[in-house]
C-alpha cells in the first residue's frame, strides 16, 4: 500500500493546458475520485501517474519515491481502460498472466495468483475463453482481475463502467468497491458520473479546466459544495440569490435579492466565510424542500409539472421572483395540483452559502 | 520500435523528436524503388526515343510514337476497341451483379453464406483456369453450340470464342465477383427501412429503385464501375487466350511489341498510356468512393 | 413470379460463374476431343500423360509464391506500421507510393519489368531475366503493396490501449511489440501474405515478360502451351489446378473466412 503525491503538477500540449498546477495527496489505501465534465483533465492525471504521459512541470510521487521520470513498465501501477484493453489474442487467464509473464515469474506462482485473482472477480468458469467471447461485465472484471493481479502500489480505474448498462453498472459499483476495501489498494478513479464518485469513493475531487475546484468526503462536497459549479455538478441545487444581513449566533440570517426581499435563515458551517452586505446565493437540495409550512425559511410558488419517478413526486414550481425550483415530494405527503400556489419550506441546517462567483 | 509510440512520447516533445518511422520506412521504400519506380521510368524514357531496329532503342529523343497514337487511325480504333470492350464489361457486370447483390445484401436466407461463398469461390480459381474452362462451353463444338442445335435454334454452329464476343464473355466472367462484392457492400449501407418507406408511401417496386435504392447506392456503383472498368482495359491474359490472337486492343498490342515485333519504344508508348488511363480511372473510383463514404 | 425472378437470376449467375471451372474437370476425363461435348466417354489418359514441363513449372511456382510472400512479408510489415503510425510530413504521399504499383496494369509492369532487366544486363551485366530471383522481385512489386494494405487496414482497427495495458502491466516497449502489437495485428499480417502468394501463383503478365526458360510459372507455361496447342493435357492440369483450389478455399475459409478475406479488398 503507497500513497501518491501530485506535487504542482502541470501538462500542456502546446498552447492548450490539460493541467493546471495540481497538488494531491492520495492515501494509502484510500479510494479517490476525479470527478468531472469530458476535457477537464482528470483522465490526463490518471495517465500521468500511469505514467503514458509526462508532466510539463512538477513531481508525481509514488510511496515516498518520485516517479516522474520513470517509463509506464517500471512504475508498478494497475489499470483498468475505459475500453478494457483485452489482449484479443489471450484467453482470460493468459490475459490476467501477462503482468506476471513479463515479470518473470515462475509458471507454478503465475498459476496460483492468476487462480486467486480469478476468483476474487468469480470468473472461474470462463479462464479459457478468448475476450471476444465475453460480455461487457465479464470483460470489465477481467480487466480489473488482471491490473489487481500484480499487487500494484496504485490501482487507477478510467471510467471503468461507462459502457455498461444501468443494472450492470450499480452491480459492478459494489463489485469494486467489495474488491478494493477486501485488498486495500490506494485506488485513483475516474469518472464524469457524480452518483459513482459519491457511492464509492472515501474523497471525491472535483475537476473543472484542469484544476481541482473542491476535495473532500462524499457527503461534505454534497451537503456542503463551495462553487455554484460543484453545487449543480454533484446533484441539483436550487439557487436563490441572495445579500447577507448579518450574523447569529448558528450562522447567517439573509434575504433574497427580489422586490421586497424574503429574509432567509441559513444554520451549520459554511465553505467560507461571508460579510455583512456581501451579494451571494443560497442554495437547498430538491430533496431539503417541502410542500407546506412549519420550517425555519418559506417561499411560495406556483406548481407547473409534476413527475413521477417511482420513489417520489418530482414538482417543478415557479417562484414569484420567476425562477424554477425542483421539490421532491416524498410518499405520502398532499400533492398540489399544477397551477396551484404552495408554501415550499427548508430547515436552516438543510441549506447552504455559495460565493458569487 | 514502440519507443517512439508510448515509452518516450512524454519524455520528451513529440513534434522535436525525429521520426524513427521514417528510417523503418526507407528499405521498402528503396525496394519498391528499384523493382517498380526505376523499371516505370525507364520504360517512360523508352517511349520517346527512336527505334532503331528491332530490339533497339535509339538515343534520340522523339514524341513521335505519342503523335502517331493521336493521329493514325490504326491506333485509334484500337483505343476506342479498348474502351468499347471496357464499356462492354461494365454494362454486363452491372447489369448481372446489381440483383444479385441486391439479393445478397437482402436476403436472410439461411443459404446467404453459401451463395457469398459460390460469389467469391471463382477469385480462387487461378485465372487462366477459368480462362481455358471456356473453350469446351464456347467452342465449335462446345457446350453452348451443342445445347442450341440440339433444340433446333441454329444450324451451324456459333463462333463465340477465339473473338470479341469471347473476350467480354471471359471478361465478365473475370470481374463479375469483384462488382459483386462491392455493390453488395454499398447496398447494405441503405436501410431497408428506406424502401419500407417509399413502399409505404406508394412506390412500387420499379419506382423504389430508380428514386431510393438507385440515389442511394449512386457512388458505389460509380467507383465499382470504374474500378472493373480499369481492370478490364488492362487485362492482358484474358483478352490474349479468349481473343485467340485475333482481337487486338492496347494490352495485346503492347505484349504483341514486346515479344514479336520487338518495337520497344512503341510497345512503351502503348503501355505508358495505358498505365495513365488505368491510373486516372482508379484515383477518380477512390475518390468518388471516399465521397460517397463521406455522404453516407 | 416476382418472388422467384431475383433468385433465379441469382442462381443463373452461380451457373454461369461456375461453369467453366467446373467443365474443365468433366472435360479432362473426356476420352474423345476434350474440347468437344458431350462428352464421348470416361478416361483417365490426359492424366497420365501430362508433360512433366508442366509439374516443373508446379515447383517454380511454389519457390516463386513462397518467396514472394515471405519478401513481401518482411518489407511490408514495418513499412505498414511506418506509414500507419509515423508522424511526418508527407506521410499521405508515401502511402500512395508504396501502394501505388497496385494501379499499374500487370502487363505495364511486366515489359517495364523485361525492358529493365535487359537494360541493367547491357549496363552491369547481371541477369535477372529468365531467373527464380528475377520472378520473385517482379511479383513483389505487388506484393509488398498488397502486405502493406493488409496490415494498415488492420492496424485501423488496432486499440492502441491494448499497448498502454501492456506496458501498465510491465512489459517493456520491445516486449509489448512482440507480444501484443504482432500478435494482434497477425490475422491482417497472414491475410496479407496470404494474397500475395495466391496473386504470385496467379500473375501471368509480369512472369510471362520476367521468366521463361527454367523461370517459367505454371500460368506461364499454360499460357504459352495454349498458345499453339490445346492438348487435352492442358485440361488434365488444369482440373488438378482446379483441386488445388477447392482444398486452399476451404482452408482458407476455416482459417481467415473467405468474406472477410475479400471483403477487405477492393
Amino acid at each position: 500500500m503507497s500513497d501518491v503525491r501530485f506535487e504542482a503538477v502541470e501538462k500542456a500540449y502546446g498552447d492548450f493546458v490539460a493541467v493546471r498546477g495540481i497538488d494531491l495527496h492520495i492515501r494509502p489505501g484510500e479510494f479517490l475520485t476525479l470527478l468531472g465534465p469530458s476535457g477537464c483533465g482528470k483522465t490526463t492525471c490518471l495517465r500521468l501517474v500511469a505514467g503514458f504521459i509526462a508532466p510539463t512541470s512538477g513531481r508525481i510521487v509514488m510511496g515516498g519515491r518520485d516517479v516522474t521520470a520513470l517509463p509506464p513498465h517500471r512504475r508498478n501501477t494497475g489499470m483498468v481502460f475505459q475500453s478494457y484493453a483485452l489482449f484479443p489474442h489471450r484467453t482470460v487467464a493468459e490475459n490476467i498472466a501477462f503482468g506476471l509473464e513479463v515479470r518473470r515469474l515462475s509458471r507454478a506462482e503465475c498459476r496460483a495468483r492468476v487462480a486467486d485473482a480469478v476468483k476474487l472477480v468469480r470468473l472461474e468458469r470462463l479462464v479459457d475463453s478468448y475476450p471476444a467471447q465475453l460480455s461487457g461485465g465479464q470483460r470489465q472484471r477481467v480487466a480489473l482481475a488482471r491490473a489487481i493481479v500484480i499487487k500494484p502500489d496504485v490501482l487507477l480505474l478510467d471510467e471503468p463502467l461507462a459502457a455498461l448498462d444501468l443494472k450492470l453498472r450499480e452491480e459492478l459499483q459494489v463489485e469494486i468497491k467489495r474488491i478494493q476495501s477486501e485488498i486495500k489498494i490506494t485506488t485513483l478513479f475516474v469518472t464524469h458520473d457524480q452518483g459513482e464518485a459519491l457511492s464509492m469513493s472515501d474523497r471525491v475531487a472535483v475537476m473543472r479546466d484542469g484544476a481541482i475546484v473542491q476535495i473532500g468526503a462524499p457527503d461534505e462536497l454534497y451537503e456542503r459544495p463551495n462553487s455554484r459549479y460543484v453545487a449543480n455538478f454533484v446533484g441539483r441545487t436550487n439557487l436563490i440569490p441572495v445579500v447577507v444581513r448579518g450574523r447569529t449566533d448558528r450562522g447567517y440570517r439573509v434575504a433574497s435579492r427580489t422586490a421586497p426581499p424574503m429574509d432567509f435563515e441559513v444554520a451549520g458551517p459554511q465553505t467560507a466565510t461571508f460579510d455583512v452586505g456581501e451579494a451571494c446565493f443560497l442554495g437547498a437540495r430538491p430533496e431539503h424542500l417541502h410542500l407546506g409550512t412549519g420550517r425555519a425559511n418559506a417561499i411560495e410558488a406556483e406548481v407547473r409539472t409534476l413527475t413521477y419517478l417511482g420513489s417520489v413526486w418530482r414538482v417543478e414550481v415557479e417562484t414569484t421572483a420567476g425562477e424554477m425550483f425542483t421539490v421532491l415530494a416524498h410518499p405520502g405527503e398532499a400533492l398540489p395540483l399544477s397551477g396551484a400556489i404552495v408554501p415550499i419550506g427548508w430547515r436552516a441546517e438543510s441549506c447552504f452559502l455559495l460565493k458569487d462567483t | 520500435m514502440l519507443a517512439n509510440g508510448s515509452a518516450l512520447a512524454g519524455a520528451r516533445p513529440r513534434s522535436a523528436a525525429p521520426d524513427v518511422w521514417l528510417w523503418v520506412l526507407l528499405p521498402t521504400l528503396a525496394v519498391l524503388g528499384l523493382i517498380f519506380g526505376l523499371p516505370l521510368a525507364d520504360l517512360i524514357a523508352v517511349s520517346v526515343h527512336e527505334m532503331t531496329g528491332p530490339a533497339q532503342v535509339g538515343d534520340a529523343l522523339t514524341l513521335e510514337h505519342y503523335r502517331a497514337f493521336v493521329t493514325d487511325p490504326f491506333f485509334l480504333v484500337m483505343v476506342v476497341r479498348t474502351f468499347w470492350l471496357g464499356f462492354l464489361v461494365v454494362a454486363f457486370c452491372l447489369a448481372i451483379g446489381y440483383p444479385v447483390a441486391y439479393y445478397l445484401a437482402r436476403t436472410t436466407s439461411r443459404w446467404r453464406g453459401m451463395a457469398l461463398f459460390l460469389v467469391i469461390s471463382p477469385l480462387l480459381v487461378s485465372a487462366i483456369v477459368r480462362n481455358i474452362g471456356w473453350f469446351p462451353i464456347l467452342g465449335g463444338s462446345g457446350v453452348v453450340n451443342w445445347i442450341l442445335m440440339s433444340i433446333g435454334l441454329i444450324d451451324e454452329p456459333l463462333r463465340l470464342i477465339s473473338n470479341f464476343t469471347g473476350v467480354v464473355i471471359g471478361l465478365v466472367h473475370a470481374l463479375l465477383p469483384l462488382m459483386i462484392l462491392t455493390l453488395t457492400t454499398v447496398i447494405q449501407r441503405v436501410e431497408p427501412e428506406l424502401e419500407e418507406a417509399a413502399a409505404n408511401l406508394g412506390a412500387g417496386p420499379a419506382l423504389v429503385f430508380w428514386r431510393v435504392l438507385l440515389p442511394l447506392s449512386l457512388p458505389g456503383v460509380v467507383a465499382g464501375s470504374l474500378l472493373v472498368f480499369a481492370m478490364a482495359i488492362s487485362a492482358y491474359t484474358t483478352p490474349a487466350i479468349l481473343g485467340g490472337n485475333r482481337v487486338l486492343v492496347m494490352s495485346t498490342y503492347i505484349a504483341q511489341q514486346f515479344r514479336t515485333v520487338l518495337d520497344y519504344p512503341a510497345g512503351g508508348t502503348a503501355a505508358a498510356l495505358l498505365l495513365l488511363f488505368a491510373a486516372l480511372l482508379t484515383l477518380l473510383a477512390l475518390r468518388v468512393r471516399t465521397k460517397g463514404g463521406e455522404a453516407g | 413470379m416476382r418472388r422467384l425472378a431475383l433468385p433465379g437470376i441469382v442462381f443463373a449467375t452461380f451457373i454461369f460463374l461456375a461453369a467453366p471451372v467446373l467443365i474443365v474437370v468433366v472435360a479432362s476425363f473426356n476420352s474423345g476431343a476434350v474440347l468437344s461435348f458431350p462428352p464421348t466417354g470416361f478416361t483417365t489418359r490426359w492424366y497420365e500423360r501430362i508433360n512433366p514441363l508442366f509439374l516443373h513449372a508446379v515447383y517454380v511456382s511454389l519457390v516463386v509464391g513462397l518467396s514472394t510472400a515471405f519478401l513481401s512479408t518482411v518489407f511490408g510489415v514495418p513499412a505498414a506500421l511506418a506509414l500507419a503510425r509515423g508522424r511526418y510530413a508527407g506521410r499521405d504521399l508515401l502511402n500512395s507510393l508504396c501502394l501505388s504499383p497496385l494501379m499499374v496494369p500487370a502487363l505495364v509492369t511486366g515489359v517495364a519489368l523485361y525492358q529493365f532487366s535487359l537494360a541493367v544486363w547491357d549496363v552491369t551485366g547481371i541477369g535477372l531475366g529468365g531467373t527464380i530471383p528475377g520472378l520473385v522481385l517482379g511479383h513483389m512489386t505487388f506484393g509488398i503493396p498488397f502486405v502493406i494494405r493488409a496490415v494498415i487496414a488492420g492496424h485501423a482497427r488496432f486499440d492502441r490501449a491494448l499497448e498502454e495495458a501492456a506496458r501498465n502491466l510491465g512489459a517493456t516497449p520491445l516486449e509489448t511489440f512482440w507480444r501484443v502489437t504482432l500478435p494482434v495485428l497477425q490475422p491482417s499480417i497472414v491475410s496479407g501474405a496470404i494474397f500475395a502468394f495466391l496473386m504470385s501463383l496467379d500473375d501471368v503478365p509480369i512472369a510471362l515478360f520476367v521468366g521463361g526458360g527454367d523461370a517459367t510459372t505454371l500460368p506461364v507455361r499454360i499460357f504459352t502451351t495454349v498458345e499453339f496447342d490445346f492438348g487435352g493435357d492442358i485440361m488434365a492440369v488444369a482440373s488438378l489446378i482446379v483441386g488445388a483450389s477447392v482444398v486452399l478455399m476451404l482452408l482458407l475459409d476455416r482459417l481467415v473466412g473467405l468474406e472477410q478475406f475479400f471483403g477487405s479488398r477492393h
